[in-house]
């Protein structure tokens, strides 16, 4: 809590900057590609959207882990708080791919490998959530979707290399890959910056989120004292 | 140097014909951001708000 209370303005501030410098970046001075023209700035959301749909569900498949064999509560609010800001990146990045897509292929949607595997985990995601609200136990919603979770976690290795296997409409992958980026420099470099400043974003939305949970779980607790001293 | 890639505010709103595609997809990535945030401080506001009427309580009843 102590650190929170000193990350939470650093992360806001670094968090706010950065994005407002990538959005400049990103829509002014990056170029236009030679192909798709200026329909191609939506890279600069889409995949930073990606990366942290990804990372939030890693992030959530470890606090499960954690959660699941050390019964650390802590790794359970991290994973909680990982699945309300994934599952908004997921549909984010879901809705830009399809507005990159109707210019760019002609289609708003198609039932290729990666976008479907994408979809997938935005309904692993709804699961989670879902699963966790139904339930009136906490730490019985918890064990449950946790190991929904795990098993779940089955579609990142799918999502990455679903561009591989199943190689149709989607394009394969062109930053992280054997022999390093397809990207020009004048691309890669604001894509990488957007995908820093996203995370810093997802940083701080996390450690807002936790502080919020354990505020909630103190006040269960305190809930229940009180319950306990009216008997 | 970066060099601006719009000689005018027009042409960087026209875009080659795809404005209404760029901005759409980056106008929803701004939105979803800021509802993010906005839940956010919300909930947490919320959770320290009934932290301390809970507290009030418990101290009362000591």
């Amino acid at each position: 809590m102590r650190f929170s209370k000193v990350a939470i303005p650093i992360f806001a501030i670094l968090a706010f900057l950065s994005l407002v410098f990538g959005y400049i970046w990103s829509l002014v001075y990056a170029p236009a590609d030679y192909q798709q023209s200026q329909t191609a700035r939506i890279i600069f959301i889409h995949v930073p959207s990606a990366w942290v749909a990804v990372g939030a569900y890693s992030t959530m498949a470890l606090g499960s882990l954690v959660f699941l064999v050390w019964r650390h509560n802590l790794a359970d609010l991290a994973a909680k708080a990982a699945a309300q800001i994934g599952v908004v990146f997921t549909a984010l990045c879901l809705i830009t791919g399809s507005i990159w897509g109707r210019p760019t292929w002609g289609t708003w949607w198609e039932w290729d490998g990666r976008l479907t595997s994408v979809l997938v985990l935005f309904f692993l995601y709804l699961g989670y959530l879902a699963l966790r609200a139904a339930m009136n136990d906490d730490q019985k919603g918890a064990k449950a979707a946790a190991i929904l979770c795990l098993v779940g976690s089955i579609n990142i290795p799918i999502i990455r290399y679903s561009v591989v296997w199943w190689n149709t409409l989607h394009q394969p992958a062109a930053v992280i890959r054997k022999g390093g980026s397809s990207l020009h420099a004048d691309i890669l470099n604001p894509l990488l910056f957007m995908g820093f400043a996203f995370m810093l974003f997802f940083g701080l939305l996390m450690l807002i989120k936790m502080r919020a949970l354990i505020i909630e779980r103190k006040n269960k607790n305190i809930e229940a004292k009180i319950a306990g001293m009216g008997q | 140097m970066m060099q601006p890639q719009f000689k005018t505010f027009q042409e960087f709103l026209y875009m080659d014909n795809y404005g209404p595609y760029v901005f759409t997809a980056f106008g929803i990535a701004v939105i979803c951001k800021m509802i993010l945030l906005f839940l956010a401080i919300k909930s947490e506001k919320k959770a320290q708000k009934q932290s301390q009427i809970l507290e009030a309580i418990l101290n009362e009843k000591n």
